[in-house]
């Protein structure tokens, strides 16, 4: 495998959004460029600067284990709608923030 | 130390209605009068200590204006009044002067309800209870017995007024909520030294209106008793035999600490809470960091004990890991903790700073194995309920070697 | 209970749902590799196939790892026991600092200093003018502002340049606010920041009046410490160390505490610094990173290093640290102490820096010699590199308009770390905190970007490390962490007991 590393991924099992907070968290490691084609999401990833040795395939690895992450903190975040809010406001009533 | 009873038989003369009396030397009854008494009482609530001797000496002593006579030995010669007169006790040691006690005409079974120098006088509430704990030593009756706050209200007036402990508990005392609040009350006004310590199981603080209630006692040393037998709802509510009760008790747990109470939780070492033992400790301090103070208890086998024996019986040996873990997790974290109703053999030496000699006095003996045991003035000892099949295969009597290493575990 | 409008999935044939929660991996190597933290702190340590199961609602009931799920809050019965009580318990408790004003005010009394430290975050202005002090009209001004706060304990720090240098406006500060404090009754604590160069019997017999206590600089053995902090005289260290021996011997050996700053030559040393720390007989050390402050960023070339450096001297030096400690030397290491804090008890911290809401402004209060009142130290810092933009308003103005500024507004908004993109997923944000001005100065805005952040790269490393510690370490390491987190001594804490 060599730079740049691609991914082809459906846009039903990761959502934009999912690809977005990937990318953002690998931000330091990889420069992932996103194209979205009709159902599909199409990844490119360069090395940045300061992570210029890093091999292609373990890249490949961390952005496919991100978008995993990711895509599984979704669906907790669609499991738990609104429970955080309502934790946040019943803990904080009254200190006026 | 032999465990005292609180009850035994008299010869009762002349007694015509129910009556709690105040046990008084003439002594006490010359230097102190009714100031022997807490609160209000009068002559009439005073029982004289009167040994033969002292009678057959002076006999004008029985026109005294008390309530009657109590002669702590077999009757010598005659006593000639209509007075009340309690005489020829079963056992001579049970009632004592200071003591109060309880008697009604056609029973001859004086009951102690109070007991100077013992420190663990109790005021008790109700037989009834809202759970039914399958280790409960004292198994609920369904009836009406509301009759015990009125006797309560006037053991209170007949107290010494004298700094100790005081405990109250049933059954489960908020089940008479007027009469408990009333109590607490007047222990606040009549007895401002005592410390007084509520055992319930608090299901019934889930409602918030005994928020204030409480808050407006202001009692300055009221503390209260919760016992917390899992970090979740099946076991606890398993353990109780109620189920919602691992719900109800936290919510009451949450309003007590909103009418800021002393609070101290308490659990019972058994089969079914010594495995997550460890975790309680853990979920306590986490979600009720206010807690002052946790008790591990070592069970009791009687009442509804024995008969989960199957279900409750774990030797301590086995469980001292889950001990271990549990208490020195709290140590570390700055909640004080304390172990109950564990011999001090029982109890690895790292552990016997936290053991406290806790069986009350009317419950507790010591066994053969005893005898020659170097730790027994410093030891819990046993139930007086304790039979073979609830007993470790690691009771021994300690040497006084031994018993050192337990002394210097303990700075 | 549950008030909101959330559409429940009709059909019910799960025994369990979720509550929210988040992971994180840390890469260890272990079986258990895998952080969960709920929204309440509370933690547990679990592989891949125990977080798949748990998300799809697999795991069975009754069995030990179901009981943890529920106990920590991972997870709820419906129609069981409501944990939302205890779970709102938790989360005040962790947030408690919002319900009272600011307690930590700083008067910055002048920036006359005696050093030229390289790593300054304030201009040096000379020994004598007095362009640079604080007038007497503005500390009159910030005595007023700092009981506006509702706290009901406040700390009053004076800083500087050399506080010392402008003792007279302290003298002046401390009475103001001792005579309004009889009517106050708030718990006041004074502390000075100082090199304790300045040092006089005068200003020792105020101290002990008033039990003030001193703060000072103390970045290691001797040649460390005055390179890093050159005087004309070339005798920082001697100076300093005399200066601590005096207070101890005037006001007790607990009245003065020291903290380290790391330049690049620090890193190569961290048992030389914590050595000297216990030959100065300190019981708590504080190896704080630079700042990229003042002139540290000027001279950001010679003085700035990777915060990896950073995480990797840590490391070594707290493995010292504990090395030491087993030995009964007791020494703590105070951010770690506060990380620990956050991390094993549902109590807050309350440390400035580390919260969330951020604690710019909502925790501290400086009031600067120029006049205005900055929300942090390091906002004022930046002052001096020619940023003004952080300023919340005049002295004069009340407290509750100087809160209500656009700049406090904007810090509000970018300070809530839950609500911020990379650390809203974070596994470790109950434990963390958001500090918009650190990233206004190094990213030049309050946001920044999470994956690029020195920050958060920080924080991410120290508690990482420490919950490899506490999940990995063994049973003595565990007792030094608990002796620092309670402020025991290293044999009070018999055993471990259970790790939780």
């Amino acid at each position: 495998m060599t730079w740049p590393v691609t991914l082809q991924i459906d846009s039903a099992a990761y959502p934009l959004g999912v690809v977005q907070r990937a990318a953002y968290a690998l931000a330091d490691t990889v420069a992932i460029q996103i194209g979205i084609e009709a159902s599909k999401i199409c990844l490119t990833a360069f090395p940045t600067t300061a992570k210029l040795a890093l091999p292609p395939q373990q890249a490949h690895s961390l952005i496919l284990q991100h978008l995993n992450d990711f895509a599984l903190r979704d669906h907790i975040n669609h499991e738990t709608t609104g429970l955080r809010e309502v934790l946040a406001r019943a803990a904080l009533a009254g200190c006026g923030i | 130390m032999a465990m005292l009873r609180k009850d035994t038989h008299f010869v009762i003369q002349h007694l015509h209605e129910p009556r709690l009396l105040k046990v008084i030397t003439l002594d006490e009854f010359i230097e102190q009068g009714l100031a022997v008494c807490a609160g209000s009482a009068d002559f009439s609530d005073l029982l004289l200590w009167l040994p033969n001797e002292e009678r057959l000496r002076s006999p004008h002593l029985l026109s005294l204006p008390v309530g009657g006579f109590l002669t702590p030995k077999p009757l010598v010669g005659d006593f000639e009044s209509e007075r009340l007169h309690l005489h020829s006790p079963k056992d001579a040691e049970v009632v004592q002067p200071g003591d109060v006690i309880a008697i009604t005409p056609g029973n001859t079974m004086a009951r102690v309800l109070y007991r100077r120098g013992s420190d663990s006088n109790l005021l008790f509430m109700t037989d009834r209870c809202n759970s039914l704990c399958l280790m409960c030593s004292q198994p609920p009756k369904d009836i009406d017995d509301r009759w015990h706050i009125e006797e309560n209200l006037r053991l209170i007036d007949l107290m010494d007024p004298i700094e100790e402990n005081l405990g109250i508990s049933g059954g489960e005392p908020t089940l008479y909520r007027d009469g408990l609040l009333e109590i607490l009350a007047k222990c606040k006004a009549v007895l401002p030294r005592k410390s007084v310590h509520v055992l319930s199981n608090g299901r019934l603080f889930k409602d918030p209106s005994w928020i204030e209630a409480l808050a407006a006692i202001g009692h300055p040393q009221l503390s209260w008793g919760i016992p917390l037998y899992a970090d979740n709802a099946e076991d606890h509510d398993h353990v109780v035999q109620a189920p919602g009760a691992f719900s109800e008790t936290l919510q009451g747990l949450y309003n007590l600490a909103r009418a800021k109470q002393i609070i101290e939780i308490r659990v019972v070492l058994n089969r079914l809470t010594t495995p997550r033992l460890p975790e309680l400790a853990h979920y306590v301090f986490r979600n009720l960091p206010f807690v002052q103070h946790v008790a591990l208890m070592g069970i009791e086998s009687t009442g509804l004990a024995r008969k989960h024996y199957e279900a409750l019986w774990i030797d301590p040996l086995d469980y001292q890991e889950s001990l271990n873990q549990a208490t020195f997790f709290l140590f570390n974290r700055g909640v004080p903790v304390s172990i109950y109703n564990l011999p001090l053999c029982l109890i690895p030496a790292h552990l016997s700073r936290f053991a406290r000699q806790s069986i009350s006095d009317w419950k507790n003996l010591f066994i053969d194995a005893c005898q020659q045991c170097a730790a027994v003035k410093h030891c819990s000892g046993f139930f007086k309920s304790h039979t073979d099949r609830w007993q470790s295969r690691g009771v021994q009597q300690l040497s006084p070697e031994a018993f050192s290493a337990y002394a210097r575990s303990a700075q | 209970m549950w008030d909101l409008a959330v559409t429940l999935i009709a059909t019910d044939a799960k025994h369990y749902r979720l509550l929210p929660f988040r992971f994180m991996r840390m890469n260890t190597g272990n079986d258990r590799d895998i952080l969960l933290t709920a929204d309440t702190g509370e933690y547990l340590h679990v592989n891949d196939a125990q977080l798949q199961a748990l998300s799809y609602f697999k795991v069975e009931a009754g069995t030990p790892f179901y009981k943890d799920l529920l106990a920590r809050h991972f997870i709820y019965e419906p129609g069981h026991h409501d944990p939302f009580p205890e779970m709102a318990a938790q989360y005040r408790s962790r947030k408690d600092f919002l319900f009272q004003g600011p307690a930590l005010h700083l008067f910055v009394v002048t920036l006359r200093c005696n050093h030229t430290c390289q790593y300054c975050q304030v201009s040096r202005a000379p020994l004598g003018g007095s362009g640079h002090d604080l007038s007497e009209a503005n500390a009159r001004a910030a005595v007023d502002r700092l009981f506006e706060s509702n706290a009901p304990t406040l700390t009053v720090e004076f800083q500087g340049g050399e506080p010392l240098l402008a003792f007279e406006r302290v003298r002046q500060i401390v009475e103001w606010i001792v005579e309004r404090n009889v009517v106050e009754q708030r718990d006041i604590q004074f502390v000075i920041t100082t090199t304790l160069h300045h040092l006089t019997e005068e200003i020792l017999d105020f101290a002990q009046q008033h039990r003030i206590q001193f703060s000072t600089s103390l970045d290691g053995p001797a040649p460390l410490h005055n390179a890093n902090r050159p005087t004309p005289s070339r005798d920082s260290y001697e100076r300093t160390v005399k200066g601590i021996q005096w207070v101890r011997e005037r006001l007790g050996h607990e009245a003065v505490s020291a903290l380290t700053t790391l330049t690049s030559r620090s890193l190569e040393q961290p048992e030389a610094i914590i050595d000297e720390y216990v030959n100065q007989g300190f019981s708590s050390i504080s190896l704080r990173p630079l700042s990229p402050y003042g002139f540290a960023t000027k001279s950001a070339h010679r003085l700035d290093y990777p915060i990896e450096r950073y995480l990797a001297f840590y490391q070594k030096a707290l493995a010292y640290l504990l090395d030491i400690n087993q030995q009964g030397v007791y020494l703590s290491e105070s951010y770690t102490s506060l990380l620990l804090k956050n991390i094993l008890t549902p109590f807050s911290s309350g440390y400035v820096d580390l919260r969330s809401p951020a604690g710019a402004g909502t925790a501290a209060l400086v009031y600067n010699y120029d006049g205005y009142v900055y929300p942090s130290d390091e906002a004022r810092m930046l002052l001096e590199m020619g940023e003004d933009g952080l300023r919340l308003g005049r002295v004069q103005q009340p407290l509750p308009e100087l809160l209500a500024s656009p700049v406090m507004e904007a810090l509000l908004s970018s300070g809530v770390a839950e609500a911020l993109p990379g650390c809203s997923d974070c596994a470790l944000v109950p434990y963390c905190g958001a500090d918009p001005v650190e990233h206004f100065a190094r990213q030049g805005d309050p946001i920044g970007h999470r994956a690029l952040s020195s920050f958060c790269k920080k924080n991410m490393g120290l508690l990482k490390h420490l919950f490899g510690l506490l999940r990995d370490g063994d049973d003595n390491v565990q007792r030094v962490l608990l002796s620092w987190l309670n402020r025991r001594a290293y044999s009070d804490v018999r055993l471990p007991g259970y790790r939780g």
